[in-house]
């Protein structure tokens, strides 16, 4: 699906130089479920972030699905993302002014999809994360585990073959949690591919796979039994 | 997705309402006053439009010479001479009509009326489509025909049905009403001149000829504003080419010299403009002036947008990188910010037609005019307006929060108060350049009518009881009796009748020099008509030489054609004729031309008076001659002792009822006569005022709402800051700073800017203020003194919370 070539991203200010990511290498195959862990500022929001087309390498190649997109201008990066890559954050990032459905519907709306079609899959994807009861309330009114379950509506309604979830279950307590990680898993044996970032090892043990960051570098990776 | 973005805009809207509020109503409140001056605009430039001919009838106006010197750079009318030399020698033209204005007695049965009459060549009902009730547009053709309106008609006969009826203009002459029609429109200039009455009766020329002898080809010598030549040519004709047709014409008749001194050239305005010549005739661009202001106001109003939605829009940066993160492009996303600023700027407009339609009947009901919204024409421009102005409001605060990338917007881990600080400093300094501006410029107006009132009260203006329309033979008859009557009654001190009484706009001008026919060394003077009294009743101080006296008989010219006369001149004439010491011109002669009559006239100064501005107002000192003079005098002057009894008026008329019974007493005090014309100041000063008032409210507004969000979204700094120790002052003072030094800037800017207005405005007028620095300074002051007043109520609620409450915050 993707890989990481000696991929380095430095941070340059006016006379501090941060090495975010220093020559990392990964591969990830489609279908995976991936999780990454380090302690805090070892680089794994810059790798998502890097991953998920937000941000751009400063060396190093990466390709997905076999192109080169190191060099790619935002506007083409964002082409490629749309399609491909949903994103999950760990403080939920909904829109307060928009209701359930109409959260996860702007998801499409830059797809070009006809609103008859959008209606359709919106009802799909509620279904499938169990918020259709509350399609219509907005984001004040939900709990976290609700409102976690409405962006990864959000991030699957345009049939994304990959999800990026940041600390998907930080700001929630266990039981929601792990209502969160048991709707990745099965997504992920559905078919999607899956790279999380997550500080709960419990979580981790989700993955099939865990890579561990330290100050910018691979230090581990962890294959998990099948 | 047009949908998506305007739930999203609404719905912002209703979660912010406060800013909401600020941001429509400040708009709608600067869309108002820019539709309102525009359509003020349109309207007093489109007149007469409901007459059939306006697009190919002109009047004719003149462009004065610069040695004219008599206070305005052009007349709205010219040579009554002009409109038969036109008439036949013009290819293209149709039909040419004058009109004459004079007051008169209109007499019907044992009712009197002192009536404004309109003498007019028969054509003007060919080149006007009036409604007629009764009779038809040969209404003038017969010599004692007598048109009247429907008001006139109920006012004299209580009737409309009285075609054939009979009335005398001033007991002698009888002419017989031959139609009736409807009032003019309000915008009509037959209707809305703001100098002279509105046209209720017509007669035609030939009878004013029969009466007064008036010289039906016209005359060179007299121009009074009110009276019109109208032209109407065959076909709508390029301006350019008509003007430069009939000034061939005015050219081949006209006395070079003439031209030179006087009137140098004419100009044909058509007929819709008629009504707004006045403006140029005295030269104040007030149409254009009200445009701006509005224009002004709307750029305050849609900075204060631009400023609020940036400072908001900061707010909003999660969603922005949102929207990134789901694939939205940088074109869309301004989209989106474009039709939220449009959404406002669309519910700003429909509230602002609403006010309008609430001031519009006020103002129609306060200035006699019929101006109304005729949406259908005016749609194009509200549609374009309100785009214009959505975009022009929204397009900052869109391009400046689509640029965050998402990972800023999503993670916050960059400063977000640094974005956008100098462009807001930059707004809010552009809102209060502008308001200080206005704010100056209204000041500056206002002390300057103050001092043209001031300087008006050399004149005891409220103990001067005038009585108008004496200028009748049968009542210059009585003069003496009526004056000595009056003097009969204990409160009256003084009775004086003159050709002018003070204040008046009115020039008639006499060109005099020390020696006899000295054509190189002659300049043009004011002269009045008076009689013994003026000097006394009128408080005018003499500086040498004595008041006019009956006890010596050479002091009463006794003919208008006599040789000499003795006069009273002001220190100015004295002056000019080359004499430094006012001692030393009593007793002496000088001479002056009379007009088209040849022989010359020998005037001598028998008193010199101080220099007093007779014209009052705007007007230059000018030289004056005041002879003694047996022609009717078309003012009584009645000086009443101060602390009269309020009976005292009625007296009067008592008095004047039994010496002349068979015309009815008008008066008015001096005061009133001023305040006539003092009105159209203090109207300008107070519209000005209203422009200015908004916009600085509108700058406040706007420095009031995003005070109160800057507060906001400092709390966290200014928490730590009271935890490390900082004071309430300092925090005040911190905040204060942050908007005081745009505002400061801005009155660096205005100060310039209004000083020249000011200067251009002040020129108009012969006595000036001449403290215009410290007024402009002033108004700088206030709008720093009020903006400090609108922040220090945020910064004390701010730096008076709880820091832990603002710590844990966000």
């Amino acid at each position: 699906m993707l890989k990481l070539h000696d991929l380095s991203r430095i941070y340059q200010t006016d006379d501090v130089e941060t090495i975010a990511l220093n020559s990392v290498n990964i591969e990830i195959e489609q279908g995976e479920f991936v999780a990454i862990m380090g302690p805090s500022g070892c680089g794994k929001s810059t790798l998502l972030n890097i991953i998920g087309m937000l941000d751009n390498p400063s060396e190093g190649k990466y390709l997905f699905l076999d192109e080169e997109i190191s060099w790619y201008p935002e506007t083409k990066l964002a082409q490629i993302r749309k399609h491909n890559i949903g994103f999950i954050f760990q403080s939920f990032n909904l829109i307060d002014e928009l209701s359930v459905e109409e959260n996860i519907e702007l998801a499409l709306l830059y797809h070009n999809v006809p609103a008859s079609e959008r209606k359709k899959r919106v009802a799909e994807v509620m279904d499938k994360v169990g918020i259709a009861h509350r399609a219509k309330h907005m984001p004040s009114q939900l709990s976290g585990g609700q409102q976690q379950r409405v962006a990864v509506a959000r991030a699957i309604v345009g049939d994304q073959k990959m999800i990026l979830a940041d600390e998907p279950t930080g700001n929630l307590d266990s039981a929601h949690g792990q209502e969160v990680m048991e709707m990745l898993q099965t997504l992920n044996d559905e078919g999607t591919t899956i790279v999380m970032v997550t500080h709960s090892p419990a979580h981790a043990d989700y993955a099939k796979r865990t890579i561990n960051l330290f100050d910018g570098q691979v230090v581990t990776e962890n294959v998990r039994a099948a | 997705m047009f949908q998506n973005y305007i739930k999203i805009a609404l719905r912002t809207l209703v979660k912010n309402r406060v800013f909401a509020f600020i941001n429509v109503f400040g708009l709608a409140i600067g869309l108002t006053v820019y539709l309102f001056g525009g359509i003020i605009a349109d309207y007093e430039r489109e007149h007469d439009i409901m007459f059939t001919n306006h697009e190919r009838t002109y009047t004719i106006a003149s462009n004065l010479s610069p040695k004219a010197g008599i206070g305005v750079k052009s007349l709205d009318n010219t040579y009554s001479a002009m409109g038969p030399l036109i008439g036949a020698g013009l290819e293209e033209i149709d039909a040419f009509a004058r009109t004459i204005r004079r007051g008169y007695l209109v007499t019907s049965g044992d009712k009197h009326f002192h009536q404004q009459i309109r003498f007019a060549d028969k054509e003007l009902l060919d080149i006007f489509n009036f409604e007629y009730i009764h009779g038809d547009s040969s209404a003038l053709t017969d010599p004692k025909g007598f048109v009247v309106t429907r008001t006139i008609a109920m006012k004299i006969f209580g009737s409309l049905d009285i075609v054939g009826e009979t009335v005398f203009l001033n007991h002698d002459h009888d002419l017989r009403i031959t139609a009736v029609i409807e009032d003019l429109p309000n915008n009509s200039h037959f209707n809305s001149s703001l100098i002279s009455e509105p046209v209720e009766i017509l007669v035609p020329l030939v009878a004013l000829n029969r009466i007064d002898g008036w010289n039906l080809e016209g005359n060179w010598t007299n121009i009074s504003s009110g009276n019109h030549v109208y032209i109407m040519t065959k076909q709508p004709m390029v301006l350019d080419d008509l003007n430069q047709k009939i000034n061939t014409i005015y050219d081949n008749h006209v006395d070079p010299e003439m031209k030179d001194e006087f009137m140098s050239s004419i100009r044909a305005v058509p007929l819709k403009s008629t009504h707004s010549s006045f403006w140029d005739m005295v030269g104040m661009p007030v149409l254009e002036s009200i445009q701006i202001l509005g224009i002004l106001v709307l750029i305050v109003a849609i900075v204060n947008y631009t400023n609020l939605a940036t400072a908001q829009s900061l707010g909003r940066t999660r969603e922005v990188g949102l929207r990134k993160t789901l694939g939205a492009s940088r074109k869309q996303l301004i989209a989106q910010f474009l039709t939220e600023s449009l959404t406002i700027a669309f519910v700003a407009m429909i509230l602002a037609l609403v006010f309008l339609e609430l001031v519009i009947p006020s103002f129609n009901e306060a200035t006699s005019k019929s101006v109304s919204l005729d949406y259908l024409g005016i749609v194009p421009w509200l549609f374009s307006t309100t785009f214009v102005v959505g975009l022009v409001a929204g397009a900052y605060p869109s391009f400046l929060i689509t640029r965050t990338t998402p990972i800023e917007a999503l993670t916050n881990l960059k400063t977000k108060t640094g974005k956008g600080n100098l462009f807001r400093s930059i707004m809010i300094g552009t809102q209060f350049l502008l308001a200080i501006f206005m704010l100056a410029v209204v000041l500056i107006v206002y002390f300057q009518n103050a001092k043209v009132r001031e300087s008006s009260e050399i004149f005891p203006k409220d103990e001067v009881l005038v009585l108008k329309r004496t200028a009748v033979e049968s009542i210059r008859e009585r003069e003496d009796t009526l004056r000595n009557e009056l003097l009969q009654l204990s409160d009256v001190t003084h009775v004086t009748f003159t050709a002018q009484t003070p204040f008046e706009q009115s020039n008639n001008h006499r060109s005099v020099s020390l020696a006899k026919g000295d054509k190189d060394n002659e300049f043009s003077t004011n002269l009045n008509l008076v009689d013994h009294d003026f000097i006394k009743t009128f408080d005018v101080p003499l500086l040498a030489g004595r008041d006019f006296s009956r006890e010596i008989s050479a002091d009463a010219m006794p003919a208008t054609d006599a040789e000499s006369a003795n006069v009273i001149v002001n220190q100015l004439l004295v002056k000019n004729l080359g004499y430094s010491d006012v001692n030393e011109a009593v007793g002496t002669v000088f001479w002056s031309d009379r007009g088209e009559d040849e022989s010359a006239l020998e005037y001598r100064i028998v008193g010199v008076m101080e220099d007093q501005n007779l014209l009052g107002l705007h007007n230059k000192i000018k030289p004056w001659i005041f002879v003694n003079s047996p022609e009717p005098h078309r003012y009584g002057a009645v000086r009443i002792r101060q602390g009269a009894s309020a009976s005292v008026i009625s007296e009067v008329e008592e008095v004047w009822k039994r010496v002349i019974p068979d015309y009815p007493i008008e008066h008015d005090f001096l005061d009133g006569l001023f305040n006539d014309i003092y009105a159209i100041y203090k109207i300008m000063n107070g519209v000005l005022a209203g422009f200015a008032a908004l916009a600085l409210l509108l700058a406040l507004i706007g420095l009031f709402g995003l005070a109160a969000f800057m507060a906001r979204s400092r709390t966290k700094e200014i928490g730590v800051r009271i935890v490390l120790g900082a004071s309430v002052q300092q925090i005040i003072r911190l905040l204060l700073w942050q908007f005081s030094k745009p505002v400061m800037w801005a009155v660096l800017f205005a100060l310039p800017m209004a000083y020249f207005a000011a200067n251009l405005y002040l020129q108009f007028f012969a006595e000036r203020i001449s403290f215009q620095v410290p007024i402009i300074i002033l108004s700088g002051i206030i709008a720093i003194a009020l903006a400090c007043l609108i922040i220090a109520v945020h910064a004390i609620k701010v730096a008076t919370t709880n820091p832990v409450k603002a710590l844990r915050y966000e």
